[in-house]
């Protein structure tokens, strides 16, 4: 998506001197950190579900084209129109042919990352298409052209103050309006464009395969105004959202929606099948469905396959003490955080968001959040060698640290160094380390391997 | 027993519950549109069991309100009356089914039942028969069998969102107010 190589150092670098995003991106992760570990100790199965929800996935993630093939057929059959995608740009493509041909000029949209991943807003304003955002994040950060810090929370980074002072100069609002009062504006301003709107585009949490619905939740409504008022319906799917039953759905709910905010269910979830039917009412007159691929089908076959996995929670990015300190924009792609940073090198091929591997502490707090247990930690660690070749300083220091002998001499100049306060010849090892640390002390008196070696059980 | 289930996580996320009788249905409705002084209000005139739909229509009114079926003839066909839909201040629906374990309004689509009157007006009022609570979500989606309607809605507290600082506020595109009432047999 940037044409310019990222530069998460340098990004972060930025980030974390910005208080006021601190902040608000510390006090939202809280929160949700908070709401999340309440609702899973009020389920006492919750592990379980857990191993359910990764075990059908590896079902699933182990032979995706037939669960692509099934879902297609049914939702053909339920009289959807279903188109396949390869990448980003054919999405856009038949995005803007799907509007061209039923002549649509405006369109509400609710929030996708799939949509941000083939910048589709961009794509269709191009073709002279009018895109609204309508989930309130979402709303926010179109007023103010930015891109979304979060996967759930899209305008996690701003605070009231911002987002009043931003309603004011784009809507006309009062000055210093409270949280109430700006949802007011937004619900007001939105109504008429609902109402107004050709085509409605979303994207699809879950997609079933036995029955070929989409599954959509969200809590401001804004969803079942998108699928039910306009005309035209179009759902970008990812082909990694498929579950193979209806059946599954309930569970993979419980663990989406515990995850991402604390609920048992969403305020509201529509399963859409199909476009309105014979003697309704309401609903589209044509529903398209987009299933996207962009690299998903090579992932599934990668040893990183289980990032297919993601019901994109967000509990990761909460819970990861580097999104906490630097916030969603740092990481310059889509998608931010431990998920993001697994994901977004794979999907744009190693060369691109090559550092994002590395904008991680291996804690594993993200492997302990994770709802389908992705394994982040071991993705992060393994994507650091994938992308980037290990420098010479690194590869010598592993080769000493596997022979013995130079392991020892290693350790005698590094305590002879350290003693000298970190100068001396072999102190460029340690430039990069001691750019914001002060070098160790040695310890005093004897070094461990000259205590191991009294040890009674070592003669 | 899991009518209780459904009134603790129901309420849990605000949605306004009433247990009540048939007999009480009429003083009930007058309080309410006295209460929100709601001059029209949403009223679907299809998928209603007798004699609910003529007891809610007579009261609402003989309080002096104009109900709006949403339902108007068009070329061809149905459609919905959507400006007098948006203006309505109280959207009054029946709700067949309801999940105890997710505190849920179910709403299936079907011609004639429609999902707006329960999302445009400000105020949703669904009336249900106490029999209709189901005990799980899995359940109940297992009842359609591979007959799924085009639109199946889950209705779970009022509108609201996070958006803002992390902080709680109804009302944002659908109705701030759910209520609920439960009529038992």
């Amino acid at each position: 998506m940037n044409p310019v190589a990222p530069n998460f150092r340098n990004a972060s670098r930025d980030a974390v001197k910005n208080a006021q995003l601190v902040a608000a991106v510390r006090k939202s992760s809280d929160l949700l950190s908070d709401l999340m570990a309440r609702a899973v100790a009020n389920t006492p199965d919750f592990e379980a579900l857990r191993d359910y929800g990764r075990a059908r996935k590896l079902e699933i993630s182990g032979d995706l084209e037939k669960y692509v093939q099934s879902f297609t057929a049914h939702a053909r059959a339920a009289g959807a129109v279903v188109h396949r995608a390869k990448d980003a740009a054919e999405a856009a493509r038949l995005a803007i042919k799907i509007a061209a041909d039923n002549g649509t000029k405006t369109a509400v949209k609710g929030k996708s990352m799939t949509a941000e991943e083939v910048e589709l807003n961009e794509a269709l304003e191009a073709a002279g298409i009018t895109v609204t955002e309508t989930d309130m994040g979402e709303f926010i950060i179109q007023l103010a052209h930015e891109k979304p810090s979060h996967i759930m929370a899209p305008a996690i980074h701003r605070s009231r103050a911002q987002v009043a002072e931003l309603f004011t100069d784009k809507l006309g609002t009062p000055p210093d309006l409270g949280v109430e009062a700006l949802v007011a504006a937004a619900r007001k301003d939105l109504r008429e464009k609902f109402l107004a709107a050709d085509m409605g585009i979303t994207g699809g949490n879950f997609a079933i395969a036995d029955t070929g619905s989409i599954v959509l939740v969200s809590n401001e409504g804004n969803i079942r105004m998108t699928t039910t008022l306009p005309r035209i319906q179009l759902a970008v799917v990812g082909i990694d959202k498929i579950i193979p039953e209806m059946a599954d759905m309930p569970k993979f709910l419980a663990l989406l929606a515990r995850s991402a905010c604390g609920q048992t269910i969403s305020s509201y979830m529509s399963i859409v099948t199909g476009p309105r039917r014979a003697g309704e009412e309401e609903g589209p007159e044509q529903l398209h469905i987009i299933l996207l691929d962009n690299g998903r089908s090579r992932i599934a076959k990668g040893p990183y396959r289980e990032i297919l996995h993601c019901l994109h929670c967000g509990a990761c990015l909460s819970h990861c003490p580097v999104y906490r300190a630097v916030g969603g924009h740092a990481y310059q792609a889509t998608y931010p955080g431990p998920m993001g940073s697994v994901i977004s090198p794979l999907i744009s091929g190693l060369g691109i968001y090559a550092d994002l591997p590395n904008a991680c502490t291996l804690c594993g707090r993200c492997a302990e959040v994770c709802p389908v247990r992705v394994p982040l930690p071991d993705y992060l660690r393994d994507l650091r060698s994938d992308v980037k070749k290990p420098p010479f300083m690194m590869k010598l220091t592993a080769f000493g640290a596997n022979t013995p002998s130079l392991y020892r001499l290693g350790m005698i100049a590094m305590r002879r160094m350290l003693k000298k306060g970190g100068k001396g010849l072999m102190a460029p090892a340690l430039k990069e380390w001691t750019v914001c640390r002060e070098p160790p002390k040695p310890q005093e008196g004897e070094s461990f391997r000259d205590w191991w070696r009294t040890r009674s059980y070592c003669k | 027993m899991i009518l209780n289930q459904y009134l603790a996580k129901a309420r849990g996320v605000g949605v306004d519950i009433e247990l009540l009788s048939l007999s009480d249905l009429n003083l009930r409705l007058a309080a309410l549109v006295d209460e929100l002084k709601a001059k029209s209000v949403a009223l679907p005139l299809i998928g209603w069991p007798e004699p609910l739909l003529l007891t809610v229509k007579t009261e609402v009114e003989k309080c002096g309100s104009v109900t709006v079926s949403p339902r108007r003839r068009m070329d061809g066909g149905y459609e919905w009356n959507r400006s007098a839909l948006g203006s309505a201040t109280l959207g009054i629906t029946f709700c067949g089914a309801f999940v105890a374990e997710t505190g849920s309004l179910a709403f299936p689509s079907g011609p004639g039942f429609g999902t707006l009157a329960s999302l445009l007006p400000e105020t949703h009022l669904a009336l249900s028969y106490a029999k209709d609570c189901r005990p799980d979500l899995g359940g109940y989606l297992a009842e359609f069998g591979a007959d799924i309607p085009s639109r199946l809605t889950f209705v779970t507290g009022p509108s609201r969102t996070g958006d803002i600082e992390a902080s709680m506020t109804t009302c944002v595109h659908g109705p701030g107010r759910v209520l609920h009432w439960i009529i038992s047999a």
